[in-house]
């Protein structure tokens, strides 16, 4: 990891209403880097996404995107930064076609034959996505919509891309195929942030991984090492020890 | 007693009831398109709000009837002693701009201080306070304007000659078809801007799935007021153009239209924009049909019965979906 | 007494209240006959006729606000045809005593026979609007209102019904009991008896199954019907109670008008009684009544700003929903003292709620009784399937839940968990298979009888009925263990009484269960106010007082730190140990599941893909995969 990290998280504290959600987290992620934080039900994962892109408020510490501080600031603020969601669930537009979907991904950019260009990029990569071009978004297969959700974000030219849950609500076969999507954008480039439940999943294709547990970070490690690591099994699937 | 009923079921009965009733028909499509595209033009500012915001604007009513006002104010102005100081078509012009203009802030204004604030608020407290909207500006038109209605004088706009002409056994009138037309260009111009240009995309995706929109950098915030400035704008211009059909207006129209303009936005398909538009022609063809055969004073029972019906047994409308409801 | 002194359940509980305080039975009679003083003296005080219409008019506007109270302030059901059963009830007085049809019945009939008939609408209106929500709810209503109205001025011709747009007049003078009610004065007497008569009404509902059934209905209907509330049966009733009254309000206004016409039927009318049950706090009886006598009188002093009278109702709608939705005295009631809450210390920081007041060791457990075969079977899925139109949320699942046992279901995310639970309470019925208790079928059966066979259930993500006091909360479960009508409640029957006194022992004695927190001074606190565990317990006390056999809890322990953690642990091992509960449990936290389950079963994908003891399935590979994700190919 050289230069200033993509992102920062510092001792952030995370509260729902009066109920603290996260205690203390620290993670950074470098350019290019493919990390994924892990926990099991309850653990705090989608908070600390949602944190980051601004759907939450930490009440303590700072998140900071190459070096600029966002936390505190509005969703659209940070979005225009360059912070690109693949929601849990994907959830593409249902009744906007394939194209509208990708032109939204791209709704905060200002240079239109780039983006043009772009799309047409994209379309290659996904040809599946380009045979539905004009179909809305809700007649696609699971693993189209995948797809496009991907695309939608890339739209964005964002700096760091998060996904949350990407395996939710898929089929174990779709779940090979989302990794390897991930692991393809990641080797092009894009920096990614994978919160997931399916711990040997992501840790098969990331770099390197955080382990979620009640709010709190318990295991920050390379991805290698994490798979052999005993302790993973019991922060996972344990409650208080 | 029977031949009392009778008359009163039948009031056009006589003779050869059939052929009767096909003389009515295009008579009755005419009525019915007409009333229908402004049903369509009510009913889309209901349904743009509830795609966006899962709430009724119970207060759209009295926007539409504010532009009926409005729309006379401009066309008492430009009328002079002897008629209107510019031409005809830039008379209706203006009155119609001017309309949707001013209709249009008042939504914006509404959105910003009776629903905002309530925006994580319980629905039936948004819908009392909607409710709230509705009764303050229909007593607020009615103190500032008097119970009596508004005449819109036509008459001096339209020379005698052009007001009424026969097409074979159809009797057309001039505000019939600027109404139809009117209403047709509004709602092609309102299909282009959703379907082709960025605004109207995110507007439908705002629409769709808020939080996801959120996602995209999209300003929630300010689609919200962008739907409250055109399905006002929308409502406003059909209050100008039932005034200039039906020569008058005064302070309680809304609360009938509003009715029918929900209904019709249900009959389609609440949050769909072609349910409105294919919602509100329906109605209006289905209350002018109903009028050969019933007395025209519970001509209004039938914009009822359709909204009871429908969200009893149909609640998604004709061309929605079924949501279900998530546990 | 509780371990530490406090409160416990078997202190009296026949202690008056009036909305928040607790009066003694002197201070209630003092209370009484100061106001039956007052409603004898006011009318002679009133300078001349005008201002005694005005008297009169009021108190039908405090029986016409608190109808609606019941319908929309208890059962939070937006009425907006409340005014049509005003309605009804003039022009029935009309019918019934007057030249109009030559019918000329006896008031002391005609008053109950009309607010009856007027039920009857009431009945009817609801039965028709029942799946209807919210918005929809009261557009439809408000349809069904301006048919009604149109009916009113149309149904003149071909035969004279209603008078059309002039209506109708000149009724039978009245007379109740020898006595003629012809002068403003005595009408004054007549409406304010009547309204005194709607208000202790009103109290004895509110603090009944009724009141509590309806208020629960309005905090959350699914959490209502899953406690035993049979939601159906209760929105009727606060549909047609509402219609009663604004009946009976209908045909005392027609005769102290002497006239009835459409307009003081219409929306206005409508929206002016909404105002002062909203001004005054929806549910609260007392604010109610004080808004309603607040917004009749002050139009008077109003009255060269004419005009602007309705702009001053929409605008106070606008103000309070946005600023105060719940009123000038909110929900709370009033004459509150400001109490201190002893969980506060002075700088008004929470003290800390973790304290084990709950002693395991003296509650004198037995051993634990091991899984035994021949325990006869509780529950039975047989091959449940639930499909959500694509999505096989549940597949072909089998399990039995043999007495006294505490089966603990556990299974990554999605993996058709709480939907079995679901399934089982009657939220929803599966696609096929069957659901068994104690051998009866009980597939399809709404939530609410499945509470009453005896299964209860905690909810996920919390449902409490957030407003209603932690006492209220455990009440409302013994719901569908009581049988009083609204009768029985008004007339205050010794059935009723017995009942009330039930059920607050049952609810006070799965409160106390957990010790001192949701007891004592905690019976009156409203359930928002409670921390998030105490929030926990008492949703596992709520679904305990519904008198179950079986408890279904969903996640107990989520959100809690580690020591709550043990304490609910060995908390849910007592219910199965000392007080013979049957228990499944959905837990993710597998130290928990380990100390109390006699068995457990995984899933994956709606499947069941293992069985057996704590050890077994949690060395089971493929529920490690189930978790940790399948490696990558």
């Amino acid at each position: 990891m050289d230069g200033t990290p993509i992102l920062q998280m510092e001792k952030v504290d995370t509260y729902y209403g009066s109920i603290q959600v996260l205690y203390g987290i620290n993670v950074e992620i470098g350019q290019g880097e493919l990390v994924c934080l892990l926990g099991g039900n309850a653990s705090g994962k989608s908070t600390l996404l949602k944190t980051i892109l601004g759907v939450c408020r930490p009440k303590r510490g700072t998140v900071k995107l190459e070096g600029e501080r966002i936390d505190g600031k509005p969703i659209k603020s940070i979005v225009s930064k360059g912070v690109a969601i693949v929601p849990e669930n994907r959830r593409i537009f249902p009744r906007l076609t394939v194209l509208e979907n990708m032109e939204m991904g791209a709704y905060l950019r200002t240079d239109k034959d780039q983006v043009q260009r772009d799309i047409d990029e994209m379309l290659t990569l996904f040809p599946r996505l380009k045979e539905r071009l004009h179909n809305p978004g809700i007649t696609l297969s699971g693993g189209e919509q995948q797809m496009l959700a991907m695309a939608r974000a890339l739209l964005s030219k964002p700096k760091i891309l998060l996904m949350d849950e990407p395996s939710m609500g898929l089929s174990p076969a779709l779940v090979d195929q989302q990794f390897e999507l991930i692991q393809n954008v990641n080797r092009q480039g894009t920096t990614i942030f994978v919160v997931e439940q399916n711990a040997n999943m992501a840790l098969s294709v990331a770099d390197r991984g955080y382990v979620l547990q009640t709010g709190s970070i318990v295991l920050a490690d390379t991805a290698q090492n994490l798979l052999h690591n005993e302790m993973m099994q019991k922060a996972y699937l344990g409650g208080s020890t | 007693m029977i031949h009392g009923i009778r008359t009163f079921l039948y009031p056009a009965c006589s003779g050869n009831d059939m052929d009767f009733y096909l003389q009515q028909l295009p008579q009755q499509l005419v009525n019915g398109l007409t009333l229908g595209g402004v049903y369509a033009l009510i009913a889309i500012g209901y349904t743009m709000v509830y795609g966006i915001l899962s709430m009724l604007n119970f207060a759209h009513g009295e926007i539409y009837m504010i532009g009926g006002f409005v729309g006379w104010w401009v066309l008492h102005l430009l009328i002079g002693e002897s008629g209107p100081v510019l031409h005809v078509s830039l008379v209706i012009s203006l009155m119609l701009i001017i309309a949707m203009g001013m209709t249009g802030l008042l939504g914006i204004a509404v959105e910003r201080f009776a629903y905002r604030p309530l925006r994580k608020a319980p629905r039936m407290n948004l819908l009392l306070s909607a409710l709230g909207v509705s009764i303050f500006l229909q007593n607020l038109v009615l103190h500032h304007q008097g119970a009596k209605a508004r005449f819109f004088l036509v008459s001096s706009l339209i020379p005698e000659s052009l007001r009424l002409f026969q097409v074979g056994e159809v009797v057309f009138s001039f505000m019939r078809i600027l109404v139809i037309v009117v209403a047709f260009l509004l709602m092609t111009g309102l299909t282009f801007m959703i379907k082709r240009t960025k605004v109207g995309k995110a507007m439908r995706a705002t629409a769709q799935d808020i939080e996801a929109a959120s996602f995209m950098g999209i300003d929630v915030d300010r689609m919200i007021v962008f739907v409250f400035l055109i399905g006002s704008a929308l409502g406003g211009a059909a209050g100008t153009l039932v005034g200039l059909l039906f020569t008058q207006v005064d302070y309680y129209v809304g609360f009938q239209a509003g009715l029918k303009g929900f209904t019709a936005a249900v009959l389609g398909g609440i949050g769909n924009i072609y349910g409105a538009m294919f919602g509100g022609i329906l109605l209006g063809l289905l209350e002018s049909i109903a009028t050969t055969f019933f007395p025209a004073t519970y001509k209004d029972v039938v914009a009822f019965v359709v909204l009871i019906l429908v969200l009893i047994f149909r609640p998604w409308g004709l061309m929605g979906e079924k949501v279900p409801e998530k546990v | 007494m509780g371990p530490d002194g406090r409160e416990g359940p078997g202190k009296s509980l026949m202690r008056p209240e009036i909305a928040g305080i607790a009066w003694s039975q002197r201070q209630k009679a003092m209370g009484f006959v100061l106001i039956g003083i007052t409603l004898v003296i006011v009318p002679h005080l009133m300078p001349n006729n005008y201002w005694l219409r005005i008297y009169g008019m009021t108190g039908i506007y405090v029986m016409l606000a608190l109808g609606l109270n019941v319908v929309a302030g208890f059962a939070g059901l937006l009425d907006l045809a409340y005014v049509a059963f005003f309605g009804i009830g003039g022009y029935l007085f009309a019918f019934f005593s007057s030249h109009h049809f030559d019918i000329h019945l006896p008031f002391p009939l005609v008053l109950p026979l009309s607010a009856l008939v007027t039920m009857g609408f009431g009945f009817a209106l609801g039965a028709v609007s029942l799946r209807l929500k919210g918005d929809y709810l009261a557009i439809v209503t408000l349809a069904f209102a301006q048919i009604f109205k149109l009916l009113l001025f149309n149904l003149d011709r071909p035969v004279n019904i209603t008078g059309g747009v002039n209506g109708i007049f000149n009724f039978d003078p009245i007379e109740i009991f020898g006595f003629k009610i012809v002068s403003p004065i005595a009408y004054s007497y007549l409406i304010w008896f009547l309204a005194l008569v709607v208000i202790i009404g009103s109290f004895r509902i509110k603090r009944s199954r009724f009141g509590r059934g309806w208020e629960a209905i309005r905090e959350d209907e699914l959490a209502a019907e899953a406690m035993g509330v049979n939601t159906t049966r209760m929105k009727l009733w606060a549909f047609a109670g509402g219609a009663f009254i604004a009946g009976a309000s209908g045909t005392l206004f027609a005769s102290f008008q002497d006239s009835v016409f459409p307009n003081s039927f219409d929306f206005q009318q409508l929206v002016v009684i909404y105002c002062m049950v909203i001004l005054g706090g929806m549910g609260n009886i007392v604010g109610v009544t004080l808004g309603a006598i607040l917004l009749s009188i002050l139009p008077e002093f109003l009255r060269e700003y004419g005009a602007y009278r309705m702009m001053f109702y929409g605008l106070i709608l606008i103000v309070l929903m946005a600023l105060r939705p719940q009123g000038l005295l909110g929900e709370i009631g009033f004459l509150t003292k400001k109490m201190k809450r002893p969980d506060k210390d002075e700088t008004g920081v929470l003290k800390a709620s973790t304290d084990l007041y709950y002693d395991v060791d003296s509650m004198k457990a037995p051993r634990k009784a091991g899984y035994s075969i021949d325990r006869r079977p509780i529950l039975e899925l047989n091959n449940v399937t639930m499909n959500f139109g694509g999505l096989v949320a549940v597949d072909h699942l089998s399990l039995t839940l043999r007495e006294r046992e505490i089966l603990s279901v556990i299974g990554p995310n999605g993996a058709g968990k709480t939907t079995a639970f679901n399934l089982i309470s009657g939220i929803y019925p599966p696609t096929s298979g069957k659901v068994l208790f104690e051998g009866t079928n009980i597939t399809g059966l709404k939530p609410h009888q499945v509470v009453e066979i005896g299964i209860a259930r905690t909810f996920q993500n919390l449902r409490l009925f957030n407003k209603m006091s932690v006492l209220d909360n455990a009440k409302v479960s013994q719901f569908c263990r009581t049988k009083s009508g609204p009768l029985s409640i008004l007339l205050r029957l010794p059935r009723h009484r017995t009942e009330e006194r039930e059920t607050e022992k049952v609810a006070k004695e799965m409160l106390s269960l957990f010790g001192a927190r949701l007891t004592g001074y905690r019976f009156d606190q409203g359930a928002m106010f409670l921390s998030y565990a105490n929030r926990r317990r008492l949703e596992i006390a709520r679904a305990m007082s519904t008198n179950a056999k079986l408890l279904m809890l969903d996640e107990p322990s989520a959100g809690m730190n580690p020591q709550e953690t043990v304490e609910i642990t060995e908390f849910i091992k007592a219910l199965r140990d000392i007080y013979g509960y049957t228990i499944l449990v959905i837990e993710h936290k597998l130290n928990v599941v380990k100390t109390i389950s006699d068995r457990v079963i995984a899933l994956d994908y709606g499947r069941k893909i293992a069985e057996g003891s704590y050890e077994e399935v949690a060395s089971n590979k493929q529920v490690i995969e189930a978790y940790l994700g399948r490696k990558k190919n």
